[in-house]
């Protein structure tokens, strides 16, 4: 791969459901490009695929046509087992609902990535606890999800996400489940860590949290009806990195 | 009443929501109810309940100790050491001698062989035992060269005889000879020790000769305890008189004692191992089955948090809502119960069948109020048992939180976790005792009988003393049968033996080799068994002769004495170990009998069981030895086919009056003799097999609640990198943990159990490792199996849907 490559580069995906003979387009004749380090906010109101696209990108699904290469890879003829060790060296998954795995602890929570990655054990303890103090969550390394806020499970779920250093985080509506204050903390936290490198595409159907993003395409009835440039939301966004 | 028919009512109407579940609880139940029903039944009817004679505590039986001589400790005892021990008269009220006997009887031209007893005059007031008409023997019967008589059974008297009054007083024909009908038996009594169809005096079934011998080892004694004497009271008298006769008889008696054995003890003693051994192994099932369905229930409960939550806000106190929950076991095991029924109608049946026909209690087994009242007694407690833990489990918690609710879920799934792995352990232990009484039964049937058993035909033949009187009457009879069996080209081989392998009824002789003969009289004399061989009959049979010869034809009346011996016989009484040319006597060093050459050596025959270790044993020439009894055996072209047809036609034209009795193929022989360790194990292995299945059921409900309950964390973990076959091993290594836990539980337990069932094992030790390494991997087989169903879905889950879903 080169620099210049895009990581992500979708060409005329199309996905459809069936369901009783009744076919659901969920998404039509999506192109779409993301560089490396780019912060992109997918938006759009409810039902207009834009969890369907993040599911394609994480590779939890399967495009009905059209072509994905993921790091300058096609993805599409890959099995379910790669594409499994795809989405857990590749990918990190940030979740509305947090998902973190009720009978385990913050610190395994974190881990378990890294377990199905054959990790040492040395070297995951070393990036669970980078990723538990870059979210502000190491001192409850013992704690059990329910013993933690909202917001709190939502930063373990992003310590659990950047903790295998993937190339791309995927983060669907990572506020949705949130009060505006924890919201706030959380997007504060995914621009943290774009600055610091990361490429995130992000599931959002709130106008303010979208702006945190270098660009935002706005999706409807499964297609991509409009794109908002850097420029565009990178006034306000430059103005609160300040 | 109103709320328990409100709670009834709601109970009914969620059983008939889940019918799938109601039909399986309901199965699993009446299965579990139901054969521990049956199965208690048969301990209560065999061990529990007295035998149906008046004060039948007090009822003894008296033997012979051999144990000094290397005999057993129960030997049956002679006509005169009877008489000296009936002089026990500060303990026993009444002591009776019994021995079998083969009459037939001669109804115009039809003879039937009965089943018979030669008894002393005591034996019906000894049992207390009233007779339907007439009496029991008089003194003067009782006495040698007194009047003969009979008494009959209820059966015969009905069957034969038509229920005649008129028969007492009547001569009936018996064995060919006239006997007078005394009595007649009550309907419902059957003889201890001998069921038998008619019984005579002792004195006619025992030779004059016999009658005051005391080395003349043919009767069983029965006795009653006078009221307040003691078993031990009752020996110390008999050890008493005992130690006279030995005194007395030191060549014979000098290291003989007296064994007191109880009646009941003796009847079911045999029994009592495998009986209590199967009664625990079906109660185990049934613990199986309510630890399975506490399983189940639990699930349940943890599906009905919102009901549970939603009736609790309502104001419905923990008290109520726990009642509500284990009315619905116990109806649940009330339905079982109506099931249970048909199984203990069916179960009891076939069990009873199962069991020897020679155990008396059986009378009282049967499907009655008793019985009915411990299936209803066992419903109600197995309600109680499978719902009182979910039942608290579901109420014990408040469920209005979601916080709440996650953690119910995990003490649900602990509390399920802590059923399976005792439901396993248990299950565990079934196996391992079916496992090892499966390898006494293949260990058993593959010892070498020393004999092959295919295709030969076998029955018995009693020639009655009235009609061949002489022995001279014996031989010529079977030289005729002989001849005629020869020349019949459907015969391949014919042969007759005394006693068969197998069959009960050996008979010991003393005896005496010539290097012994110069022995004091007063040394023990030893004993073997003996029987008598038609020519052919180690052929036939497929007896090996190691050494010498067979007994042949030229074996006559008149030719040399001879015997053959076999190779235990060899080994205990022939130092040398050359056995062909030396000659033996039966009786003592001093007694007048002829010397027989050992001809011939054959190998070791286990004639007393499979599973019984070989006798020292010598073979007669029938010639040289006629007996009026013998099997004969007999080979068609065609196998064992259609052997009994032709002996019973050759035999209709030598002597129409001389019934076949006890006809069988030797292969059934084989089969009868193994019958009781076939039927406790596989029975033993039934339940096991069920227990299997159940834990199985259990393990996959267990492990596909599991995967309900987290499909959504399964989907995050997929997402997050686990291959399908990291959620295999996920799913799967849950469940197979639970079963490891099990497996060393019911491991420790199995180990401190098995030697309860020493008593039913053969070739194989309580801890035997092939065994439990066997049996744990049968049961880890069936985890696996159990777990890799729900795993495999777990596997196949697309996480988009199930997240998607969240």
């Amino acid at each position: 791969m080169t620099a210049q490559q895009p990581i992500i580069q979708l060409e005329g995906i199309k996905k459809v459901f069936y369901t009783d003979e009744v076919e659901t387009h969920a998404l039509s004749d999506i192109h779409l490009e993301v560089e490396a380090g780019e912060y992109l906010a997918i938006a759009g109101p409810s039902g207009c695929g834009k969890s369907t696209l993040l599911s394609l990108l994480g590779l939890l699904d399967s495009a009905s046509e059209g072509a994905y290469n993921l790091d300058g890879q096609p993805v599409a003829n890959l099995t379910a087992s790669e594409r499994a060790q795809v989405r857990n060296r590749q990918i990190g998954f940030i979740f509305q609902a947090f998902n973190l795995i009720g009978d385990l602890n913050v610190e395994e929570n974190v881990e378990l990535p890294l377990t199905y990655r054959k990790m040492p054990s040395a070297e995951r303890k070393k990036r669970v606890q980078e990723a538990l103090e870059k979210v502000g969550m190491a001192h409850r390394m013992k704690h059990y999800p329910s013993q933690l806020s909202g917001g709190q499970q939502q930063r373990v779920a992003v310590a659990r996400a950047v903790a295998g250093e993937p190339a791309i985080l995927l983060a669907d509506e990572p506020t949705g489940n949130l009060d505006s204050k924890n919201g706030e903390a959380v997007m504060e936290l995914l621009r943290d860590l774009h600055q610091g490198g990361a490429t995130i595409c992000m599931v959002t159907h709130d106008p303010r949290f979208a702006r945190y993003a270098q660009r935002a395409v706005h999706l409807f009835d499964g297609r991509i009806v409009s794109e908002e440039e850097a420029a565009a939301v990178s006034g306000e966004y430059t103005a609160q990195a300040r | 009443m109103g709320p328990l028919r409100q709670d009834l009512r709601f109970a009914f109407r969620t059983l008939m929501r889940t019918p799938g579940f109601t039909a399986v609880a309901v199965l699993t139940l009446s299965l579990g109810i139901g054969g521990t029903t049956a199965m208690f039944s048969l301990v209560d009817g065999v061990l529990l309940r007295d035998l149906p004679f008046s004060e039948s505590e007090r009822l003894v039986t008296v033997w012979e100790d051999h144990r000094a001589v290397g005999g057993p400790i129960d030997e049956w005892t002679s006509p005169p050491t009877f008489r000296d021990w009936r002089n026990a008269e500060a303990s026993l009220s009444g002591l009776a001698a019994v021995t079998d006997l083969q009459p037939t009887l001669l109804t115009g031209d039809r003879p039937r062989p009965l089943t018979g007893a030669g008894v002393t005059g005591e034996y019906f007031s000894v049992l207390q035992a009233s007779l339907a008409l007439g009496r029991g023997f008089t003194a003067e019967e009782s006495q040698p060269g007194g009047p003969p008589a009979a008494v009959l059974s209820h059966r015969i008297w009905r069957q034969v005889f038509g229920s005649d009054p008129a028969i007492l007083g009547r001569a009936i024909d018996v064995d060919g000879a006239p006997i007078m009908v005394v009595g007649i038996a009550g309907p419902d009594f059957r003889g201890p020790l001998i069921d038998a169809d008619i019984w005579l005096p002792l004195v006619q079934a025992v030779s004059p000769a016999c009658w005051d011998h005391r080395g003349c080892i043919t009767v069983r004694t029965l006795g009653r305890l006078r009221p307040g004497a003691s078993p031990e009271q009752a020996t110390e008298e008999l050890a008493g008189i005992t130690l006279r006769i030995a005194e007395n008889n030191p060549a014979t008696h000098g290291d003989v004692g007296v064994t007191l054995i109880p009646l009941h003890d003796r009847l079911v003693g045999g029994v009592r191992p495998a009986l209590l051994t199967l009664l625990a192994a079906v109660g185990f099932v049934l613990l199986i089955t309510c630890v399975n369905l506490a399983g189940l229930l639990v699930a349940r409960a943890a599906r009905r948090q919102s009901e549970m939550a939603i009736r609790s806000a309502l104001g419905a106190p923990r008290g109520r809502l726990f009642r509500q929950l284990l009315t619905e076991s116990v109806l649940l095991a009330v339905f079982g119960g109506a099931g249970a029924l048909l199984v203990v109608l069916w179960g009891v049946d076939f069990l009873v069948a199962l069991l020897p026909p020679n155990l008396l209690a059986l009378n009282t087994i049967s499907v009655d109020g008793r019985l009915l009242a411990v299936a209803a007694l066992l419903t109600v407690a197995t309600g109680v048992a499978f719902g009182f833990l979910p039942a608290l489990f579901a109420t014990g918690h408040s469920l209005t939180t979601s916080r709440a609710r996650a953690g119910h879920g995990q003490s649900g799934r602990r509390l399920r976790a802590v059923f399976l792995t005792a439901q396993v352990a248990m299950a565990l232990t079934l196996l391992v005792g079916a496992g090892l009484l499966l390898r006494s039964l293949i260990n058993v049937q593959s010892q070498d009988p020393g004999f092959r058993s295919d295709g030969i035909a076998t029955a018995a033949l009693a020639l009655p003393a009235g009609r061949y009187p002489a022995a001279t009457d014996v031989a010529a009879f079977f030289q005729r049968l002989s001849e005629r069996l020869e020349a019949d080209g459907r015969v391949a081989d014919f042969s007759g033996v005394s006693s068969l392998p197998l069959v009960q009824g050996d008979m010991d002789v003393s005896f005496t080799t010539e290097a012994d003969a110069a022995r004091p009289e007063t040394d023990r004399t030893p004993a073997v068994w003996y029987r008598q061989t038609l020519p052919d009959y180690f052929s036939l049979m497929g007896i090996r002769v190691v050494a010498g010869r067979a007994l042949e034809r030229q074996d006559a009346a008149g030719a040399p004495l001879v015997v053959v011996v076999n190779e235990e016989f060899v080994r205990r009484h022939i130092p040398s170990g050359d056995a062909i040319g030396q000659r033996l006597k039966f009786g003592r060093p001093g007694a007048d009998s002829p010397w027989r050459t050992i001809v011939g050596v054959t190998a070791d025959v286990r004639h007393r069981g499979l599973d019984q270790p070989v006798q020292a044993e010598l073979f007669l020439p029938f010639a040289q030895a006629p007996s009026p009894f013998m099997f004969l055996t007999l080979r068609t072209v065609s196998g064992a086919a259609g052997g009994a047809t032709v002996l019973r036609e050759h035999l209709a034209a030598l002597d129409p009056a001389l019934p076949l009795d006890d006809v069988a193929t030797l292969d059934e022989r084989v089969a009868v003799s193994l019958g009781p360790r076939r039927v406790a194990a596989g029975l033993l292995t039934g339940f096991a097999g069920f227990a299997l299945i159940l834990t199985a059921i259990g393990l996959y409900g267990v492990v596909a609640s599991m995967v309900g309950q987290r499909t959504r964390e399964i989907g995050v973990r997929m997402a997050l990198g686990a291959t399908r076959r990291d959620v295999l091993r996920l799913v799967m290594g849950q469940g197979l943990r639970l079963t490891a836990a099990g497996i060393v539980l019911g491991g420790i337990a199995a180990l401190a159990l098995a030697r309860l069932v020493t008593a039913l094992l053969y070739g194989v030790t309580p801890t035997d490792a092939v065994t439990f390494l066997g049996v744990a991997l049968v049961l880890g087989g069936a985890a696996a199996l159990a777990t890799y169903l729900p795993a495999r879905r777990a596997a196949q889950l697309q996480p988009m849907n199930v997240l998607r879903a969240d």
